[in-house]
């Protein structure tokens, strides 16, 4: 394992009386980790960190090696930071092209023809170049938070800090999103937030799990997908053992929970293994 | 009311980043200074307001025939576009710099390596390049345009074509001041109606006619203490130093002085 790029190291966060994060601890090193859990979890907040645009209230966390705390340093990581925050705001009256360049002025690109080279280099990433002379007011939501990822990527930054990214995208968009992210060099660090387990099965090398403001899980998808082991069975119909239970196309109920013996056990998915996660931490706390 | 609400508790959390503490680089500005220029000239507000200038002052154009007449139209001409764009500086300054916070892009600049300043700086510097510059076009081709005719080079006055930028710059300056310290769209608005409909407008003087030497040099020096003074209290927002308070102190000290030594005695 390489060193690592991202150190967090018991971090606590409170906004008023909510408690956002207590005690997150983890290392990610270069590569992409996904960042999954439930709404209110904490992840946005911990993102918000890894951008340097929120200070934990304890805690110690360092980014490429620098302590965001230290002005100097600070600066050190945002010039090698790309970011995408989960609502990302636009200039609306800008085209993409004036919106992204604007971006690159104030990430230091001061050289006219080098920053408008790199802007036509991220649009056309993201698949925004037939648009880019267009208004952002006249975009559709899937192409603006394309023009969202594409301000992140310019310099080809080191951290890449993507905050729910392949929200709001079609189909064929997040298969776009999930080549572009995988193409990146392997010496870069890709911090991923998301609810779509099938982004983190095909794109993570690590995953982490959060609940309640606390690290719940942390390791590989292969790792996530076995807590589901010998607990996913087909049946004709909703196991009283089952915690979750769906009808799929074929008509058999997939069922998920505690397998009675002699099930029709199936491969697990990481999905499987994250319900499972989170269900039996909600069931522990239900049941203290 | 649940969007200025929201927008309000953006911005708080917003300040409360850990900004860079590095100063914006000046090519970084200069790059900002050319796409705000550019937005701020096209701006609804700012051609609105020139087009209402023109249409306030359309009743004087076509008065004078005759010899001259032309030149003497096209002045009234010109004093309509400077009076829309006085009322348009503030206006579209404004609102350049609240862009950030109204857009909901607080959050992603504050994640990048300019800090604040830089934007402040930016939109200082569009208002010089593309509101005083046009000002400075429209004031200089009017001073020239009537030093050329017998008939009209009487009216024409070096000291309106300097005085007519440096207004615009302070009123641009006064926009991007109240952007910063009331964050809301209502404010440049709300600054012009409080400047045209109160007394304001006569305390506070933007375009002098005096023929007095003295009285010239001292509003000069006004508008360029008032200029100072927004422009580094708009800095003070983003970041409180002991230079840029002293810098806002004595710039608004020295435009209190000068604007009472220009006033005639017994006042206007």
């Amino acid at each position: 394992m390489t060193a690592p790029t991202i150190e967090i190291d018991d971090i606590h966060k409170r906004f008023g009386h909510t408690t956002a994060l207590r005690g997150v601890a983890f290392d990610v090193s270069a590569g992409i980790t996904g960042l999954l859990g439930p709404n209110g979890a904490g992840k946005t907040t911990l993102l918000r960190m890894m951008a340097t645009v929120l200070a934990p209230d304890d805690g110690r966390l360092r980014l490429l090696g620098w302590d965001p705390h230290a002005a100097d340093e600070r600066l050190a990581i945002r010039r090698r930071l790309g970011y995408m925050p989960q609502e990302p705001g636009f200039h609306r009256s800008f085209t993409a092209f004036e919106f992204v360049d604007y971006v690159a002025i104030l990430k230091e690109m001061t050289d006219r023809r080098a920053r408008h080279d790199e802007v036509r280099r991220v649009l056309d990433a993201v698949g925004l170049e037939s648009v880019s002379g267009r208004k952002i007011k006249a975009l559709s939501g899937g192409m603006r938070r394309r023009v969202a990822l594409a301000q992140a990527l310019l310099g080809d930054p080191d951290l890449l800090v993507l905050d729910e990214p392949t929200a709001g995208l079609d189909p064929e968009q997040r298969l776009r999103f999930r080549e572009l992210v995988s193409d990146r060099t392997a010496d870069r660090t890709v911090m991923l937030s998301t609810h779509q387990t099938e982004d983190v099965a095909a794109l993570c090398q690590r995953v982490v799990v959060m609940l309640d403001g606390q690290v719940l899980f942390e390791g590989t998808p292969g790792e996530l997908t076995d807590v589901a082991e010998g607990r996913v069975w087909l049946a004709d119909a909703r196991a009283p053992s089952a915690r979750l239970s769906w009808r799929t196309a074929s008509g058999a109920h997939r069922n998920i929970g505690e397998a009675p013996a002699g099930a029709d056990l199936v491969a697990p998915t990481l999905e499987d293994g994250y319900l499972l996660l989170v269900g039996d931490r909600a069931f522990a706390e239900e049941a203290a | 009311m649940a969007a200025s609400v929201r927008t309000a508790f953006d911005g708080a959390r917003a300040s409360a980043v850990p900004s860079s503490r590095s100063l914006p680089q000046a090519r970084v500005v200069a790059a900002l200074a050319r796409i705000e220029a550019r937005k701020m000239l096209r701006h609804p507000a700012f051609l609105l307001t020139v087009a209402f200038g023109l249409l306030l002052l359309r009743g004087m154009v076509g008065v004078r025939a005759g010899e001259g007449g032309l030149m003497i139209n096209l002045v009234w001409l010109v004093a309509g576009v400077a009076v829309g764009s006085l009322i348009g500086a503030v206006l579209t300054a404004n609102v350049a710099a609240l862009r950030a916070r109204r857009d909901h892009l607080l959050e992603l600049f504050g994640s990048l390596p300019s800090p604040a300043e830089a934007r402040t700086a930016g939109v200082l510097a569009g208002v010089v390049v593309g509101l005083g510059g046009l000002a400075a076009v429209v004031g200089g081709l009017a001073w020239v345009g009537l030093e050329r005719f017998d008939d009209t080079s009487t009216a024409a006055d070096l000291f309106l074509a300097v005085q007519y930028p440096l207004s615009v710059l302070a009123l641009g300056a006064l926009g991007v001041a109240v952007a910063r310290w009331i964050p809301s769209v209502l404010g440049g608005p709300l600054v012009v109606i409080a400047h045209v409909f109160t007394g304001i407008i006569w305390v506070l003087p933007w375009i002098a006619t005096t023929d007095s030497d003295i009285a010239r040099a001292w509003h000069l020096a006004y508008l360029l203490a008032v200029i100072a003074g927004f422009a580094g209290l708009a800095f003070l927002r983003d970041r409180r130093t002991v230079l840029r308070v002293l810098v806002v102190v004595g710039a608004f000290a020295l435009a209190v002085v000068a604007a009472v030594q220009q006033t005639p005695p017994g006042g206007y």
